[in-house]
């Protein structure tokens, strides 16, 4: 065992527990799993500390072992996801409000389409107060939306990347980023209206 | 509805097409007729249009969102880990 891991093991849990677990809280549902995935990157780590060469900072290190526990996570749970899933069914619930029939089908319901954002109380918030909303906007996705959707625009990984690590197709991946999206915009929207 | 009327809708994609369109629009280049599709909808479509910069506002912010988050591991959870790693590692000190 390598005596400066096992010296400062104890101190990586104070300095980036924290980072961490804020990573995983946006990627995953539940505190009880985001602790859960924390603690295996540093057992991970703890194991594989000879893996890390010095060539990011730790922080980057640990935070990558994260990413792949994440993956890891979703993989495992696509395979009892079934049909008729809460899980599914929450994804696939649509936010949107469209005319379900008529000639109108397909086209926004009057006065439930996107409202005009300057025109609500929200739009005086400074960008610090609208980056905390997004991510608590992000933190109420369905979990799958939101893993894929943080990789897609905050990692910034490309889409090839992606649909390998969450073995699905791309077009299934346009499909949840919209649907990802779509949540969001509501969301957003709520916020600034003061309906939440 | 008349044939030709019929005809015009299946050509003309709805709100809902195109609200999908957009945010694909985002994650690749879209064919050529799509991005006609969309231009030209959203000439007539203010709701669309407002759907697409809001979405354009939304990426902007997220790429400048930090992941630190503010969420923090409760000192039990940090104990609890630390033993854990404790545990093991002096299981693998022998």
């Amino acid at each position: 065992m390598n005596q400066i891991a096992k010296r400062d093991y104890s101190n990586w849990v104070d300095e980036y527990g924290d980072a961490l677990f804020s990573y995983a809280m946006l990627r995953v549902r539940g505190r009880e799993l985001a602790e859960d995935l924390v603690q295996e990157t540093f057992l991970a780590a703890l194991r594989g500390i000879e893996n890390f060469k010095g060539e990011s900072s730790l922080k980057t290190w640990l935070i990558g072992i994260l990413r792949r526990k994440i993956v890891d996570h979703y993989r495992r749970s696509a395979k009892f996801v079934g049909p008729d899933s809460e899980e599914l069914n929450e994804e696939l619930r649509p936010v949107d409000h469209f005319h379900n029939e008529g000639d109108a089908a397909g086209h926004w319901i009057a006065g439930e389409g996107p409202a005009d954002w300057s025109e609500l109380p929200g739009t005086e918030l400074e960008q610090s107060e609208l980056q905390r909303m997004i991510g608590l906007c992000i933190a109420a996705l369905p979990g799958r939306l939101a893993a894929l959707f943080t990789r897609k625009e905050v990692d910034e990984a490309d889409s090839e990347e992606i649909c390998k690590e969450f073995e699905i197709s791309t077009s299934n991946l346009w499909v949840m980023l919209h649907r990802a999206r779509a949540r969001l915009r509501q969301c957003l929207e709520r916020y600034m209206t003061g309906k939440m | 509805m008349n044939y030709a009327m019929r005809v015009m809708m299946k050509m003309t994609p709805t709100c809902q097409d195109i609200t999908a369109k957009i945010s694909e629009s985002l994650d690749h280049p879209v064919s050529c007729p799509d991005k006609i599709r969309i231009r030209i909808h959203l000439i007539t479509c203010s709701a669309c249009r407002r759907y697409r910069d809001q979405l354009v506002q939304i990426t902007n912010l997220v790429s400048r969102l930090s992941d630190e988050t503010g969420y923090q591991l409760g000192d039990e959870a940090k104990e609890k880990i630390k033993s854990t790693l404790e545990n093991e590692s002096s299981a693998g000190a022998d």
